[in-house]
């Protein structure tokens, strides 16, 4: 066991820096609301990525990846998380295709499906969105019901998914769909790539409580999908969308997780800066410091946390169910930082904007933040996993 | 970078689990005899034999050269089973005299012919009263009947003091009824072995640290089988969704610890300029993942768990013990809101 990064690794940490220094976009990201201009700027800084070998560092070579290990891309999202960059982890449109999608074709999809989607995935020409959850599937996600048909050489989908974020900008879907009504509930799935361009799709922006929109319903009336669009094979999506989920909760989130000590470090700053009432400023106030204090502690833990999970997952192909373990610490922990922020703030956390379009951006983090814990399986669902998968209890449902 | 232990740690953690679950498992408590013992000479001349205590020195004096890595996964494994904190005292002197250059002593103590026992004092100040060699004030000493010399540290200097220079012991009835806890007092005291080296205040919250992660694992490991094998309502109490959170939960909590205590023994090990900030982070999070799985233990044992007939109270116990020797030395707020 040991912290030390290699020579090489070192050497590639300084190229990052270097690069990162020299090429910070001079536009910030635009507003959420403007999901067309997020588009358009998250793409384009992805293919900037991508023309100088940044994107995709640890996917195979032959599909547009460096083919570097696990461990140079973390050092990638720890320079990232320190330098101030676009948003570089769950944010981005990027993000489903690099961290669910993509991981899944890598596992799952046949050659013709990896060498079309992944390079798109790399430099930026494609934006993917996810369709599991559905007004009745939730956390008992094998009960969805969005039905699909074999007709010819296509399925004919019919039905309604929920909570797709990027719904409305997005080319391409990890969509589940039942294939077999007669099965058993989790035997008669399929995982299939949608074409969000497919005639009769309709999507329904659900505005959510931080104010944004990304979040949508997508409604299904006889969209056809090819055949040849099935990842892992027909009726056998439930164990294909096992390993997105595991990729989900696995790996998606380093960039997220690394970036959340930067957040913390903030934090702190802001915590000797603003004044607090009946002490010099909010760090001298001894709840405030001893809340920090845990937090930090925590969040040294969480980076410990991650360093293991890369370890290990430089030794096997798909996350196991620990990846919860770390999900859950994480997402109820970034509450915390932010719940925290805003009592160091006080009063001027109620002042969301000044000049209209211009949110104070840690009190839409502490608002958006009560996804953490609801998305990628609420914390309900990754508690029954590792009682399950890890300490071997009965299923409690 | 790779914080997974490797084939031979792996090895030789399993080997060190399976001796103490099979020779001192925590249920030893059960037979009464055994109470107020927690340190017995059979056991101690088993891990001698094993090399316990000179995991980490060099071969050259006998040790096996391995990492305070590894000497830490072996606290967390006798935290497992609730093994004396005599382990603990003893494996930081060793430390203490070689830093010291007193080698001869450190031998005696790796090869079981020396025992040293650990003490809390609350307000000592070594390196102001060494200077006259006139240690004072009161102290308790945790199993130390036998024991040749108590180790004491104040957070900045740590000693050991001869055993036989103490005066006024009296026993007294601990908390913890499987560790004897002896009142002292300490007058115009001298120290045998004296040290300012940080690195020995770190290595001894380390050690503390290991055994409450051992703790909140163990309590951990406890309440899940009690989980699968307990039926209520014609179920697996396991099968409640308040249990099996609960447990999950645990997980959750000792994982954290666990994998913070790897990174600050590494930290120490490698002299990152951090280190000071992950051992402050471990001890801070294995004080309270021990007091919180101990806790849900006993809860998930329901009656039982209240009994002294089951063993999860002592988990609950010893914590109290370990914490308070930590508070009594080591404050973690500073050393952690200090690095900004």
């Amino acid at each position: 066991m040991d912290l030390t990064f290699t020579a090489e690794e070192n050497q590639f940490r300084q190229q990052v820096r270097d690069w990162l220094h020299s090429n910070r976009p001079s536009e910030s990201r635009p507003s959420v609301a403007d999901l067309s201009a997020c588009r358009e700027y998250d793409l384009a800084w992805q293919k900037t990525l991508a023309e100088s070998g940044w994107a995709g560092i640890a996917w195979p070579t032959e599909y547009g990846g460096r083919g570097l290990p696990l461990v140079q891309q973390l050092i990638w999202y720890e320079e990232y998380a320190k330098a101030d960059m676009p948003p570089g982890g769950s944010e981005s449109v990027c993000f489903v295709g690099l961290a669910h999608a993509g991981p899944t074709l890598i596992y799952s999809g046949s050659e013709e499906q990896k060498s079309f989607h992944l390079p798109k995935i790399i430099n930026g020409d494609a934006v993917w969105c996810q369709g599991f959850s559905e007004p009745s599937a939730g956390s008992d996600l094998a009960s969805l019901r969005t039905k699909a048909v074999i007709d010819g050489d296509d399925l004919v989908v019919n039905g309604q998914k929920v909570w797709t974020s990027y719904a409305d900008v997005a080319d391409y879907q990890e969509l589940l769909v039942r294939t077999d009504f007669e099965a058993p509930k989790h035997k008669g799935i399929t995982w299939v790539i949608c074409d969000m361009k497919s005639p009769g799709i309709t999507i329904r922006p659900i505005k959510n409580m931080a104010g944004n929109t990304e979040f949508c319903e997508v409604f299904y009336d006889d969209v056809r999908i090819p055949l040849k669009n099935i990842i892992g094979g027909l009726n056998n999506g439930w164990k294909t969308a096992m390993s997105t989920l595991s990729f989900e909760r696995g790996t998606a989130f380093i960039a997220d997780q690394v970036e959340l000590e930067v957040d913390l470090k903030a934090l702190e700053q802001l915590a000797h800066r603003t004044k607090f009432p009946n002490e010099k400023t909010a760090i001298s106030n001894d709840v405030i410091a001893a809340r920090l204090c845990e937090m930090k502690a925590e969040v040294n833990a969480l980076k410990a946390m991650t360093y293991m999970s890369v370890s290990k997952n430089m030794t096997q192909d798909l996350p196991g169910p620990e990846g919860s373990v770390i999900r859950l610490f994480y997402s109820k922990l970034s509450q915390r930082v932010t719940q925290l922020c805003m009592d160091v703030l006080q009063s001027e956390g109620l002042v969301l904007s000044r000049v209209p379009g211009a949110a104070n951006h840690l009190i839409e983090k502490y608002l958006f933040r009560y996804s953490a814990t609801i998305g990628a399986g609420t914390e309900q669902i990754q508690r029954s996993i590792i009682a399950e998968r890890i300490l071997g209890l009965p299923k409690s449902r | 970078m790779n914080l997974l232990p490797n084939s031979e740690q792996s090895e030789i953690v399993s080997v060190i689990r399976e001796f103490l679950a099979n020779e001192i498992s925590v249920r030893r408590y059960q037979d009464e005899e055994l109470l107020g013992r927690s340190y017995s000479a059979s056991l101690w001349q088993q891990l001698v034999g094993m090399g316990w205590f000179g995991i980490s020195q060099s071969e050259s004096i006998g040790g096996s050269a391995l990492g305070l890595v590894d000497e830490v996964m072996l606290a967390r494994e006798a935290g497992r089973q609730l093994v004396s904190p005599t382990v603990i005292a003893t494996t930081a002197a060793v430390h203490l005299c070689t830093a010291m250059g007193n080698e001869p002593l450190a031998q005696q103590l790796m090869t079981g012919q020396k025992r040293a026992a650990l003490a809390l004092a609350e307000s000592l100040n070594i390196e102001a009263s060494t200077e006259a060699n006139n240690l004072n004030g009161e102290i308790k000493i945790f199993d130390g009947e036998n024991a040749d010399f108590i180790f004491v540290c104040d957070g900045h200097s740590s000693c050991l003091i001869k055993a036989s220079a103490l005066t006024d012991r009296q026993s007294a009835a601990c908390i913890d009824e499987s560790i004897a806890l002896e009142l002292a007092t300490l007058s115009a005291t001298s120290c045998e072995v004296l040290s300012k080296e940080s690195s020995l205040v770190n290595i001894l919250a380390l050690l503390l640290a290991g055994n409450l992660v051992g703790i909140a694992e163990a309590a951990r490991d406890q309440a899940a089988s009690y989980a699968i094998e307990r039926e209520q309502f014609g179920k697996a109490i396991g099968s409640f969704q308040s249990i099996n959170h609960m447990c999950a939960d645990m997980a959750v909590t000792a994982e954290a610890a666990w994998a913070q205590l790897a990174y600050a023994a590494l930290a120490v090990t490698e002299k990152m300029d951090c280190a000071e900030l992950q051992v402050a982070s471990v001890v801070l999070l294995a004080k309270k993942a021990a007091i919180d799985n101990a806790r849900d233990n006993v809860q998930i044992h329901g009656g039982v768990g209240f009994t002294v007939e089951y063993d999860a109270h002592l988990f609950v116990k010893r914590y109290h013990v370990y914490k308070e020797i930590l508070d009594a030395f080591y404050e973690c707020q500073p050393r952690i809101l200090s690095e900004s």
